[in-house]
């Protein structure tokens, strides 16, 4: 059986914006206690206005020389071939942190760039640490590889709008590709976990 | 019998779902549905005749994924479609509706596409539907209000066929996008839509605790289309868990508590809909009954009138305000939503928006200030204007049903606003003068609202859709004045009718006007007010509002009141200023000190020696510091920030003379970039360096850029961008200007560029952080 899912995170605090990596997000080598308060806000505000939520599916792949068939796409790329090397199947999903994050960067564009630059990194790192939560649940008693996201080496980034197509990303997520390939809302990533025979 | 007398005899049925249907007759993963009405016609017909066989009333065209921004020959398919449903009827009272699906892509700001792009996909599949004879439009699986809301324009602007839009609901009950029942039923029933309700991405099970909310909102008739249970996948297709039985007794549920369209979304079959109209049979709905509710809404929420005074921020107004007037004429809009963000922070409910000034086009700025606002507020807008073009470009970009500001008893002024009130819905705001002036009795004024009330029954504009302010004259001129306008609120709320008004004039000419102020907001709170234009940064006012809420049982535990008092006391403590230097208070980001030491140093020193002893060293000690990696951008930034600050405070003094201006530099995120974090930064740094920024936005078209610079004459252009696929759009902005203005320089930054790849779209310098373009703009003016 293959499963098509939704994940959401009603107890947010269960992710953790990982300060050490917002700090090299934003350059910053070290915190002498001067940006602490900033970094705190930003963690704070990442977590209030974001409402994480994932759609994933699992297919059978096929690979073929340089071509990876997931059915629903053939994506061409030599990195993704090797990544998925014994697998079969994959999960391909998509997670956002939702647009309430897209409108609070705006609106802190507006107040401070400083505060709007940490928020952003902060965003990021959230997005990251939701990503590894989903992975964790869909790889839980099975051997997977490390997840993969589209556009990244050679998976070429237009294959961004098959995968928000086959996960009806837009409908259930409101995730939507600009005609320049961006998702929106902008804290969203998309990833293939390769699962191991 | 047409759609419309059809519903008001008892339930409907819709059909339900399609894709799964397809799949069912070999449409593989990956086929566009839609191509299926012109290929397999036959097959669609088939599934329609089911859906009708199991006493669905309503055939739902497949079309929808129909529109020219997805599809190409968006006509033919919508025609075939149509006819294909028509085919498929065999009784009376089945009719076919025009299904229009959302566009996929997300609305400007946030995303890509305009609001009028999507009203044009969306006009195609109406027109083409309205031609090939549908019976309906069906605007279903919305995710935003705002797309809703162009796809709803499109279909009343296009055809006169009656309207019905379902939206979807997260498990929260919500949309994806934040928007609430409340808000997008005022919304939908405001433009007029005939029914209203939800569909998709739930189950009936699910779905069925929303239902109360929807129908207690509702005055028209309630569509709940849910989807079979949530998906799996079973063999590559997809399936959903809920059993037609299952389905349908859920759907009784739903009946029952007041729905009266219902039907199916993904997973349903010809099976689920035949158990639910057989469990239906014979069953009468609920009535559908008029609310009374006078409430506007933004993209999220609905704010209501009637409980709690509803505090109309007034901040967004060039009169008498020289900052706002300057931001207009120079095109500052962020200068006015920072006004929009500090009134929501100090507690409004909704904001004013007046922009008009004689020397600017007052509708185009209209649009945009909104448009920019809505980006970022979640509040509700009164659309402040007496210029009805101007008002009308506003009410159809607005993100909800707003409030109009204002309609008043003379006839032209009917005449022109108030078919505007009922075409794009809203609440409006009626002043009761009229073409001899302002009444000077309560009575006169009441008699004006009257005739207003009357005059907008007759446009179809119901009571509880407007809201009268009886206008309050000065107190120093006729101390008689403050007890009319107290005595017409009486009057008024006896009537039912709903009041607001603009305090402050009460006070003109008078000295300390906030205490004038907030008493009379105190009388006319005790009298009912229901509304008050007011600036929510007035202490005086804000304690009245606060006390009175805690005195009149409407704040619980007074928690609200405690906050506020709570809050205020801890501004006059954080006052206090420690011994530090300005020097310091920069490098540390500390703006409230900066503003404060800046503001001691002016008794004593020179404005520009300020300038030049105080805020530049500070700024150079901070940009060598990172550029030395002793501090970082975030260090950088804050210490702009504060620098910011500390030059307000010095301009304030000199009022414009010898403000410094190193240069005018174009800034732009190019054409299909959407995100402009790397542009602002750059431009705070670079303004604090003395230069004068234009900033021109995100996903700026080369002709834009073009455009501007020479209009302007500015020569130097900084551009980003953050995505490879967006680099070509940099190159090409580069290539235009410079063909037609060689002259003109250079400098881009963004994640993907790098100095080999800058030369070779033809910029002229590569700027890898902001210190960078503040060094090459200062090679560049020689400073």
């Amino acid at each position: 059986m293959i499963d098509i899912g939704t994940m959401a995170l009603s107890d947010i605090t269960r992710l953790k914006v990982n300060r050490g990596e917002a700090m090299r997000y934003l350059g910053v080598k070290e915190d002498d206690c001067s940006l602490t308060e900033l970094l705190d806000q930003g963690e704070t505000d990442a977590l209030s206005v974001s409402s994480p939520r994932a759609v994933y599916v699992k297919v059978p792949i096929a690979v073929e020389g340089k071509t990876v068939d997931f059915g629903f796409m053939k994506v061409e790329s030599e990195r993704l071939v090797k990544n998925l090397e014994g697998c079969n199947e994959a999960y391909v999903f998509c997670a956002t942190l939702g647009i309430s994050a897209d409108r609070h960067y705006e609106k802190l564009a507006r107040i401070s760039q400083a505060r709007a630059a940490v928020f952003s990194a902060s965003c990021s790192s959230l997005i990251e640490s939701f990503c590894d939560y989903v992975n964790g649940e869909l790889a839980r008693d099975k051997r997977c590889k490390p997840r993969f996201s589209c556009g990244y080496g050679d998976f070429c980034i237009k294959h961004q709008a098959d995968i928000l197509n086959v996960l009806e990303a837009s409908k259930r997520l409101g995730v939507c590709l600009t005609d320049s390939y961006m998702m929106v809302p902008v804290k969203t990533v998309t990833a293939v976990i390769g699962i191991r025979r | 019998m047409d759609i419309l007398s059809y519903v008001k005899k008892g339930f409907v049925f819709f059909d339900g779902g399609m894709g799964t249907q397809l799949q069912a007759r070999g449409m593989k993963a990956g086929e566009c549905p839609e191509m299926w009405n012109i290929t397999n016609p036959q097959a669609i017909t088939e599934i329609h005749r089911a859906y009708f066989k199991a006493g669905a009333s309503i055939a739902t065209t497949n079309t929808f994924g129909a529109n020219p921004l997805k599809i190409d020959n968006t006509e033919a398919v919508v025609a075939s479609a149509v006819e294909n449903a028509k085919r498929a009827k065999f009784a009376e009272n089945q009719f076919v509706a025009l299904d229009i699906g959302p566009t996929g892509k997300l609305l400007k700001p946030l995303g890509d596409l305009d609001f009028e792009d999507a009203y044009n996909a969306f006009s195609v599949t109406v027109k083409a539907g309205a031609n090939a004879g549908c019976d309906l439009i069906i605007i279903e699986t919305m995710n935003d209000p705002y797309e809703m809301k162009a796809a709803v324009l499109a279909a009343k602007e296009n055809s006169s066929l009656p309207i019905f839009a379902t939206f979807v609901l997260d498990e929260k009950g919500k949309t994806v996008t934040g928007c609430d029942i409340p808000a997008m039923v005022a919304m939908l029933e405001g433009l007029g839509v005939d029914a209203l309700g939800v569909n998709c991405s739930l189950g009936a099970e699910e779905l069925e605790k929303f239902v109360p909310e929807l129908v207690k909102c509702s005055s028209i008739p309630v569509i709940v289309n849910p989807n079979a249970g949530m998906p799996c996948v079973h063999n590559g297709k997809t399936c959903y868990d809920s059993t037609p039985e299952k389905f349908a007794s859920a759907c009784v549920e739903i009946a029952k508590m007041g729905a009266r369209l219902l039907g199916g979304c993904c997973g349903t079959t010809p099976e689920h809909i035949e158990k639910l109209t057989r469990a239906l049979s014979g069953c009468k709905p609920l009535p559908v009954t008029q609310k009374n509710d006078t409430v506007v809404s933004s993209y999220s929420h609905a704010c209501s009138f009637g409980d709690k005074v509803v505090l109309i921020g007034e901040r967004i107004n060039p009169t008498g305000k020289s900052k706002l007037k300057a931001a207009l004429r120079e095109n500052n809009l962020d200068y006015l939503v920072s006004e929009a963000i500090g009134q929501e922070e100090k507690g409004a409910d909704m904001l004013d928006v007046n922009v008009g000034l004689p020397e600017i086009n007052e509708g185009e700025m209209l649009v945009s200030v909104i448009k920019e606002i809505q980006a970022v507020s979640a509040l509700p807008l009164q659309i402040d204007t007496s210029d009805p073009i101007a008002l009308e470009g506003a009410m159809r970009i607005y993100n909800g049903k707003p409030l109009v500001n204002s309609v008043n008893g003379k006839q032209k002024s009917m005449d022109s606003v108030l078919p505007l009130v009922k075409k794009y819905g809203g609440v409006v705001i009626a002043l009761t003068l009229d073409e001899s002036g302002i009444p000077s009795s309560a009575e006169g004024r009441v008699e004006i609202a009257k005739r207003i009330i009357e005059r907008a029954k007759e446009y179809g504009i119901d009571k509880k859709d407007i809201i009268v302010d009886p206008l309050c004259l000065t107190v120093s001129s006729d101390k008689n004045a403050p007890l009319v306008t107290l005595k017409s609120i009486e009057l008024l709320k006896s009537m039912g009718v709903k009041t607001s008004l603009g305090i402050s004039n009460v006070s003109f000419g008078l000295p300390s006007r906030d205490y004038v102020n907030s008493v009379f907001f105190a009388h006319a709170l005790s009298k009912g007010l229901d509304a008050v234009i007011m600036n929510p940064y007035s202490f005086e006012m804000m304690k009245v509002y606060y006390a009175h809420n805690a005195l009149m049982g409407i704040d619980d535990m007074c928690g609200d009141y405690i906050n506020f008092a709570s809050n205020s006391q801890s501004v006059t403590i954080a006052a206090e200023v420690g011994e530090i230097t300005l020097e310091r208070a920069i490098l540390k980001g500390l703006k409230k000190d900066a503003k404060e030491i800046t503001a001691n140093l002016l008794k004593e020193n020179a404005p520009l020696d300020i300038v030049n002893n105080h805020i530049i060293p500070a700024l150079d000690t901070v940009g060598d510091n990172y550029e030395k990696g002793k501090t970082f951008l975030p260090q950088l930034l804050m210490s702009a920030e504060t620098a910011t600050v500390a030059f307000e405070v010095v301009k304030e003094k000199i009022k414009g003379e010898g403000e410094t201006n190193k240069g005018e530099i174009i800034l732009a995120t190019v054409k299909g970039d959407i995100h402009d974090i790397g542009k602002n930064i750059v431009k705070v740094i670079l303004q604090n360096y003395g230069f004068r920024v234009h900033d021109l936005g995100k996903d700026v078209p080369p002709k834009n850029v073009l455009d501007y610079a020479r209009e302007h004459s500015i020569k130097l252009i900084g551009l980003s961008a953050l995505m490879t696929t967006t680099v070509p759009s940099m190159e090409e902005t580069i290539k235009l200007v410079k063909a037609e203005l060689p002259d003109t320089k250079f400098m881009v930054g963004g994640a993907v560029l790098n100095k080999e790849y800058a030369e070779m779209i033809g910029a002229d310098n590569y700027s890898k952080d902001a210190m960078e373009s503040v060094r090459y703009a200062q090679q560049f003016f020689k400073t």
